[in-house]
């Protein structure tokens, strides 16, 4: 038994006296109820987290305050260091995916270690409902407890998202909570993987946990466990994360247990409101002097083509989803979110809850914004935010899948960055703007069953079932500053520390499946003065499994999500290309060549005869991928900022030569012009042509554009004649029913008195 | 740059002439220089040939500048485009890529949005360059030009000045 086993054991005792003796485990003798609510109070009556209007200990011994920072937030770091490599699962391990939190007794977040800081508020609606729902009278709070979430209605990001929470007790009292979450390749469900855009309802995603009590005097429950073995598909994963949760969490309570001793209880419990109000300022003070004041909007679109992929009747349909943001920074530094006409929630899997809005927000705003460590809830109390009720972002009926809320989030908070990169830019901090981002896909996830001959050499402890689910998908371009390119092939807008892995860690875990390449995907940067960064393909076959099924999520596809900035386009779309029964084996054996890419696009086929199946639409649903078949995946380019004719000449001759773009598409959009010897990567550069070419493509947008009022009219007329896509036009249907003003504001901006979609 | 602004680095920020090293180490973390804006506004005013004072950089090439007839948004180039009032886009000449071929010149084939989409209704252009335009007289733009004047809200961005 450790010694914190031993203090458990008297922390427990101590609680039960207390509470034998009708007293409350929050501070001062209140319940938890009592604190979240004066909390609210406090803050909304004073505008200060719990009305702290001077930051006292700061103020008193700024170094001691500091080092009560760093102390805590280096002991959410150091769990998450050390937890990852005492127990964790190849997601976790080789690619950061978890994250530590601590936060108040009510509920809000003090600080957040490295990792998927999209969870730095998720946490917090999960307690904030416990409390809500009197766990600490009715199911009961007490040291050693362990509760577990994945419910993306009481809080969380997605599905496979899974949540342990630890309350930390000292003297009888619930002095903070911890919070460790791990990503899932697997959590059972209707289909395999951790991204799936397979699901309709709840029903099919899986294990939910709805904040539930797991665990006891540190120990997990063995029905929990038994419930853990048997309904995910790699029940090792799911148990190596939950122990990497659960010793972090334990890690986390140790360290606050040092802190307390070293500085005592009531400096500890004054430095965490303190932090939280301090956060609160921090965000002010940024956005007073980085956001230029103003409205802003931008809107966003996301497909989700599914008439021929969809399984059940109710998912065969193709549609668009509107993603509509308007900001309001203000001079005082507060600022405001809204989503108003918004898509409504659906039966697929890309319904946002609230909180997972929120944690897009916040991981979002810490990578422009904040970017200095110290986020905290306190940042929440600083913006309102409006996600209406039903809509994709904020969904009334939790029988609905959340297993892909990123469909929804991902390219909405691409409206949210155009809005906060404006400020930036009116602001003179240009260096900050970010165009936007490739959506963190093709997501590929399935799994299957080894051969006999192959599963023998495993070790027997990993079964003979593979999951698929490698996190190339962390590695997208990001989109151009207004000072610079974007990023190439290196960017997760959910997790700052991108990382695609090694392939060889994948093939490790996915058994069954063999890389054959990764490459630059030609053609898939936005274009632009500064270009977006690129993105990447790579293809995959399958060896010796026994049954094995595969399918790609892909986002953008069919349409564009965004546009680029000052005249930036944005990165190219996403498409599907596979090939089953295929001769992969015998060009193998001849020596000949085989796919390694589809660059330019339609090449794939000429390095593989089988029956190849390739669609616009990048998206397909589980197939039977027999030994051989060969995958084709990519990975988007980010949007560009300014216009593709004030690139300078030398670094469009570089992006042919790195294979960025190519030639034909460089004289087509930046008007150069010249050879290009594949061989010697060399680009001879014809600068008369090149000179040419440029005033041609100007003389041609003098020709081929228009004025606003001839656009405006023939626009006009094909929405009042409902002439446009039958998608298009379902999609401002359903977002006319989900908000009467958006109705009324669409018809007056075309002037239509009822008529049109 | 710290705290202290660099006319230097603001500069090179302007013209993209920053290298990475600098523009890691020196621009990107915090403290941000406090002068920015001012520094930012002023050098820019050097850039351009016209006298209106520049309030803000709106993108690239547009200011919102100050003007005889208040806050006007103008082009470097010396166009002028509308009050800051409106949405300088209903002022400016519009391009609209629909047809295949127009996405071809962009993207390669597959790597763009579907060009024809699968349920389309009868009548629809398939180019807006191919498309004679009956609605080009200066009564119509005038009936287009008061539709935007009553509708305001559609500001891409508005600032508070």
């Amino acid at each position: 038994m450790s010694i914190e086993n031993t203090k458990v054991g008297a922390e427990k005792r101590r609680v039960t006296d207390k509470r034998t003796n009708g007293g409350e485990i929050g501070w001062d003798d209140q319940s938890l109820q009592r604190m979240l609510a004066d909390t609210e109070r406090l803050t909304e009556e004073t505008g200060y987290y719990r009305g702290i209007e001077d930051l006292a200990l700061k103020e008193e011994d700024r170094f001691e305050y500091e080092r009560l920072y760093s102390r805590l937030r280096g002991a959410l770091v150091s769990a998450r260091e050390t937890a990852l490599h005492v127990s964790a699962s190849p997601i976790v391990r080789e690619i950061g995916e978890l994250c530590f939190q601590i936060y108040t007794p009510e509920g809000d977040s003090i600080a957040v270690s490295t990792g998927i800081i999209v969870h730095v508020h998720t946490g917090s609606l999960a307690i904030k409902w416990m409390i809500d729902q009197d766990y600490e009278h009715d199911r009961g709070i007490e040291p050693g407890d362990v509760f577990c979430n994945n419910d993306n209605d009481l809080g969380n990001v997605h599905t496979t998202d899974v949540h342990t929470i630890v309350p930390i007790f000292h003297d009888g009292e619930l002095v903070a909570w911890a919070d460790g979450v791990t990503h899932e390749a697997d959590i059972g469900g209707a289909s395999q993987g951790h991204t799936s855009i397979v699901h309709t309802s709840r029903f099919e995603d899986g294990i939910y946990a709805t904040c539930e009590k797991i665990g006891e005097d540190d120990e997990l429950y063995q029905d929990w466990k038994v419930r853990g073995e048997r309904a995910t598909r790699t029940p090792m994963y799911w148990d190596l994360d939950e122990k990497c949760r659960l010793a972090g969490c334990h890690m986390i309570r140790e360290a606050v247990h040092e802190i307390i001793e070293d500085v005592g209880a009531e400096t500890f419990k004054q430095f965490t409101r303190e932090a939280v109000e301090e956060g609160r300022r921090t965000m002010e003070s940024r956005v007073q002097e980085r956001l230029f004041p103003g409205t802003y909007r931008s809107t966003s679109f996301a497909a989700l083509p599914l008439e021929e992929e969809g399984w059940k009747p109710e998912q065969k349909q193709d549609t668009m989803h509107h993603l509509p943001v308007e900001m309001e920074i203000r001079a005082d530094g507060t600022m405001s979110l809204d989503m108003e006409g918004t898509s409504s929630q659906g039966d697929h899997s890309f319904n946002a809850a609230e909180g997972s809005m929120t944690g897009g927000l916040w991981v979002s705003l810490t990578q422009c914004l904040l970017h200095d460590g110290k986020v905290n809830d306190g940042s929440h109390y600083a913006l309102e935010t409006h996600f209406p009720e039903g809509s994709l972002t904020n969904p009334d009926d939790p029988q609905l899948s959340f297993h892909a809320p990123w469909g929804t989030i991902m390219p909405a908070f691409q409206a949210v960055w155009e809005n906060v990169s404006q400020g930036f830019f009116a602001r003179g901090f240009r260096e900050e703007v970010v165009t936007g981002y490739s959506e963190t896909s093709n997501s590929v996830q399935g799994g299957g069953t080894l051969m006999e001959s192959m599963a023998q050499i495993i070790p027997d402890e990993v079964g003979d079932y593979f999951p698929v689910s490698p996190f190339d998908l962390s590695c997208q371009g990001l989109g151009a500053s207004a000072v610079r390119d974007g990023l190439d092939y290196g960017y997760a807008m959910w997790n700052p520390e991108s990382d695609m892995g090694d392939i060889e860690e994948w093939e490790l875990v996915q058994w069954g499946t063999q890389y054959l390449s990764r490459q630059i995907k030609t053609d898939s940067a936005g274009h632009g003065k500064y270009r977006g960064g690129s993105g990447w393909e790579g293809v995959m076959t399958v060896m010796g499994t026994d049954d094995c099924t595969l399918y790609k999520a892909s986002q953008p596809d069919v349409t564009f999500s965004k546009a680029g900035m000052s005249g930036g386009y944005p990165g190219s779309t996403k498409y599907a290309v596979r090939a089953h029964d295929t001769d992969l084996a015998d060009r193998a054996r001849e020596g000949d060549p085989y796919p390694v890419g589809d660059t330019p696009p339609g090449t794939f086929e000429e390095h593989i005869d089988g029956d190849v199946t390739r669609t616009h639409r990048g998206n397909y649903f589980p197939k039977e991928y027999d030994n051989h078949d060969v995958m084709h995946f990519q990975m988007g380019g980010g949007p560009g900022w300014g216009d593709p004719l004030e690139r300078p000449v030398p670094k469009v001759v570089g992006d042919v030569e790195d294979e960025v773009y190519s030639p034909d598409t460089v004289e087509s959009v930046y008007g150069v012009v010249g050879e290009f010897d594949e061989k010697h990567r060399d680009f001879d550069l014809d600068e008369p042509a090149t000179e040419a070419a440029r005033e041609e493509i100007r003389e041609r947008r003098r020709e081929a554009s228009e004025t606003f009022e001839e656009f405006y009219e023939r626009e006009r007329e094909r929405v009042a004649d409902g002439d446009v896509a039958d998608v298009v036009a379902g999609m401002y249907r359903d977002a006319f029913d989900m908000s009467e003003a958006f109705e009324t504001e669409f018809h007056d901006f075309w002037d239509l008195d009822g008529s049109g979609f | 740059m710290a705290s202290e602004t660099d006319e230097r680095q603001v500069a090179q920020l302007i013209d993209g002439e920053i290298g990475w090293s600098e523009l890691r180490n020196d621009v990107l973390p915090d403290p941000k220089d406090g002068e920015r804006f001012e520094v930012t506004r002023r050098l820019l005013e050097e850039r351009v040939d016209f006298e209106n004072p520049i309030l803000l950089p709106l993108n690239d090439h547009l200011y919102a500048v100050g003007s005889d007839r208040g806050r006007i948004v103008k082009c470097d180039c010396g166009q002028e485009f509308c009050s800051l009032d409106e949405n300088w886009k209903h002022h400016a000449r519009v391009r609209v890529r629909e047809a295949e071929a127009d996405h071809r010149e962009i993207y390669p084939e597959y790597q763009t949005s579907t060009p024809s989409p699968p349920a389309t209704r009868s009548g629809r252009a398939s180019s807006p360059t191919s498309t004679p335009s009956t609605r080009s007289g200066s009564g119509s733009r005038r009936r287009t030009h008061d539709r935007i004047q009553r509708y305001n809200r559609t500001n891409h961005t508005r600032i508070h000045l």
